[in-house]
């Protein structure tokens, strides 16, 4: 291992056992592992941004052309629109944002509309009317899921008071809710357990191991 | 000025809106480069630049709170120290020319500057406010640190430049940006835990379903869960194939019943974005 | 027993910590190497996978950051072993700034692998013909629009600075409608957008490996096929490590199926948890009914 990795590992060891002392109590080493995290995710996004979006789709067209006709001239509006964005730090300037945001979620609501109608909307309801076959178990199935699907949306309408047969198909529809939220808690446990064993994997066999008693 | 800071944004989101509606429908070429001018380019970089705003604001708060010496603002200090290194080792190429060099001397001096100014007007007896000088120090240290360490590192010992892989940057991310962003969400594994104990009741039949739907797939979604279980009829019955089912049926149903109502949603708000109903997204600023 | 219910149900947080620690910590040290057998979803998604020809190109977004490396991390370097062993040629690009830096190290990780001999196991490949890393671009829904367009519109300059237009890549590959499969490995939301802004518009099928918080959610897209396959967390990518092989190439035990034991100790600890919790929970709530009624 060189230098620089086993030094990294024991930053990285020492960065890690910081955050974890958050689990006795707050504390100002915990406090201290926060504000290094906020200050290099900041950075880390500020050399990102530079090097993944401004540089290569509005410095290098302009500035970077392989020949000069190839030069991107219509760049310059996005740029003047970006920097409006960035004026909203002058509050009497900060109206020229406006232009920017109107462009942007304007246009993307309407590319919105029909996309996500042809494109989620309609397989979804189109996938939720199968035909009940070709044995029992695929019309149990089948079954479940169209009852299940019609129960939750009329849960969800609020047009239409809950009571009587609407009240019922409600809390058809509760059931079935309360159902797939206990199997998102269940995989929630998972991720989060997951994420904990990465760490732990990290500390006993790269640190560990690997830098203190020297295994690979 | 009414027209031009209010109703013209409104006017720009409806045509914008349309015309991109308009697009799907039209598969002329004039139709199709103009999709994507506007999202390989335009949109590309109006995002970028939110991002930016987004960094702007974090750091111009740390900042406020270091110069105006508010509760904390010794970490504020640990946070712009850190964001000054890795932008100094990963945002400055030094070829051409040493860029890294110039921005680490420019610092240094500006600090300098700054401190001298500061020096100054505490000898004159005038009121100087500490939180600037402490600012000032910082940039000074940045500096003198890009110079004596972060350059010649970058040129003498990693391999690399910028956000490339072997580059100092990549070192900072590996070893410091890795680390911390992993441990943190990894604490939410406790906190799950200890949440699953003492608030997890069954107070109701709904809470009891959800209860027992967890607990299912929790066993089931783990190797364990496929060696507890029993057969039938040369049907395995275990806690996977129980998870499985409840997997792709009630919870498919129920998910979809909620997917098809946040659709539905999800096109009102764009039609009120669209006809100016909805005009949060352009902020209060007048 | 009244007592000693009600310790239970006071206990400590940092117990709780304390026994969770030695949940994970213990099976890491002593596995326990209890098998487990693929699911369906991931099947189908490696399936997939496996039937493409060789030389077709396979777009793979990482869409996930460090804080997800055990379910995503792990998944991507099984996919990319998958489908350099397949000579497919793969399109890397990222939605999330986080992937940026992790999706170049990921793929970098596979190109260079070797064995112990230090042999290489993939010599043939190149950059910018076998395999591109494309970066970052900000936006979401907008790139992957505008690479349904042209690649080298949504993306003029690679991560590393080098123009794309002039890789042969892209001049086989103008935009997405020309690759075989869309692969995604995601930590946030962006799946469901992949369905409608890039799948069923270009007519490219997709799978997804999402974390396990997501993968409750995704199920209505494998169950209409939107989703060809679904890896759920840190168990599919386990599942897809033991279907690719993962075992055989990196000559140890992957860092998924690593992880396994540990899951299922830790998920029967809390199971227990909360049945002891409510145990408890609902002796007490008896006496004080009997107290009352009294």
């Amino acid at each position: 291992m060189s230098v620089a990795t086993i030094i990294g590992i024991w930053i990285a060891a020492a960065l890690t056992f910081m955050i974890f002392s958050f689990l006795y109590k707050d504390n100002p080493v915990y406090k201290f592992g926060e504000h290094v995290f906020l200050g290099v995710s900041l950075g880390y996004g500020w050399c990102i941004y530079y090097w993944n979006d401004i540089f290569p789709q509005a410095i290098g067209p302009l500035f970077y052309a392989p020949t000069p006709e190839e030069r991107d001239w219509l760049v310059l509006i996005p740029i003047v629109l970006g920097s409006f964005i960035l004026l909203r730090v002058v509050p009497k300037l900060a109206w020229l944002s406006r232009y920017s945001f109107a462009l942007y979620i304007g246009g993307f609501a309407g590319i919105a509309v029909p996309t996500e109608i042809a494109g989620r909307f309609l397989p979804q309801l189109t996938a939720t009317m199968n035909p009940f076959g070709p044995d029992w178990i695929a019309a149990v199935t089948q079954t479940v899921l169209l009852v299940g699907v019609f129960c939750t949306v009329v849960f969800f309408f609020f047009s239409l008071e809950h009571r009587g047969t609407v009240g019922i198909i409600g809390r058809v529809g509760i059931v079935y809710i309360m159902v797939a939220f206990g199997a998102a808690f269940g995989y929630t446990v998972m991720a989060r357990v997951s994420l904990l064993i990465g760490r732990f994997q990290f500390l006993i066999f790269d640190w560990f191991n690997g830098v203190i008693l020297g295994r690979t | 000025m009414q027209f031009l800071k209010r109703r013209l944004p409104i006017l720009i989101a409806f045509c914008a809106g349309l015309a991109l509606w308009a697009q799907f429908f039209i598969p002329s070429r004039f139709s199709q480069e103009a999709l994507e001018k506007f999202t390989g380019s335009w949109a590309i970089i109006l995002a970028g630049c939110a991002l930016i705003l987004g960094l702007l604001s974090a750091i111009h708060h740390h900042w406020s709170k270091v110069s105006l010496h508010k509760p904390g603002w010794v970490y504020s200090l640990i946070t712009l120290f850190c964001f000054g290194c890795v932008v100094l080792a990963g945002w400055f190429p030094y070829q051409p020319f040493n860029w890294q060099v110039i921005a680490a001397s420019g610092l240094a001096v500006i600090g300098m500057v700054m401190l001298l100014l500061h020096l100054l007007k505490r000898m004159q007896g005038q009121v100087a406010n500490r939180g600037t000088a402490i600012g000032a120090g910082l940039i000074t240290v940045l500096g003198i640190l890009g110079l004596l360490v972060i350059n010649p590192l970058q040129r003498f010992y990693f391999t690399a430049v910028t956000i490339k892989e072997g580059s100092l940057f990549d070192w900072v991310f590996q070893n410091m940006f890795v680390p911390l962003d992993a441990t943190m969400f990894s604490l939410l594994a406790f906190f799950i835990a200890s949440a699953a104990f003492r608030a997890f009741r069954a107070r109701s039949f709904e809470a009891t379903a959800l209860l027992i739907a967890g607990c299912i797939v929790m066993i089931g979604r783990v190797p364990l869960g496929e060696q507890l279980g029993f057969s039938i009829g040369g049907t395995d019955i275990s806690f996977a194939s129980v998870a499985s089912w409840i997997l792709n049926n009630p919870n498919a149903a129920a998910q979809r019943g909620i997917l098809l109502g946040v659709l539905l949603s999800m096109v009102a708000i764009s039609l009120r974005i669209m006809f100016g109903i909805e005009r949060t997204y352009m902020g209060g600023a007048d | 027993m009244q007592r000693f219910s009600e310790i239970i149900l006071n206990l400590d947080r940092r117990i709780i910590y304390a026994l969770v620690f030695i949940c994970v910590f213990f099976p890491l040290i002593k596995p326990l190497e209890l098998p487990f057998t693929p699911t369906q979803e991931v099947r189908d998604a490696f399936n997939d996978v496996e039937a493409l020809d060789p030389g077709s190109v396979v777009l793979i977004s990482c869409d996930f950051g460090p804080s997800t490396i055990p379910e995503n991390y792990t998944m991507l370097q099984a996919l990319l072993h998958q489908c350099f062993g397949n000579d497919l040629r793969v399109i890397v690009l990222t939605l999330v700034p986080a992937g940026a830096a992790l999706g170049n190290r990921g793929l970098m990780e596979a190109v260079k692998f070797a064995d112990d001999q230090g042999q290489l196991r993939y010599p043939d490949l190149e950059y910018g013909v076998d395999y591109v890393y494309l970066g970052y671009r900000p936006g979401g829904t907008a790139v992957m629009l505008a690479i349904g367009q042209s690649f080298t519109t949504a993306f003029p300059r690679d991560y590393e600075q080098t123009p794309t237009k002039t890789m042969p890549l892209f001049k086989e590959i103008s935009a997405l409608g020309d690759c075989q499969y869309i692969f995604d490995i995601a930590s946030v939301g962006y799946p469901e957008y992949w369905v409608s802004y890039a799948s069923e518009r270009e007519n490219v099928p997709l799978s997804v490996n999402c974390t396990a918080v997501s993968a409750a959610q995704y199920y209505p897209y494998y169950q209409s096929r939107q989703f060809r396959g679904l890896v759920g967390g840190m168990k599919g990518a386990a599942e897809y490590e033991k279907l690719v092989g993962m075992e055989e190439i990196l000559g140890r035990l992957p860092d998924a199926t690593k992880g396994m034991d540990a899951q299922s100790v830790v998920h029967i600890f809390i199971v227990i948890a909360i049945i002891v919790a409510n145990f408890f929970y609902f002796f007490q709530e008896r006496q004080r009914a009997k107290g009352g009624a009294r």
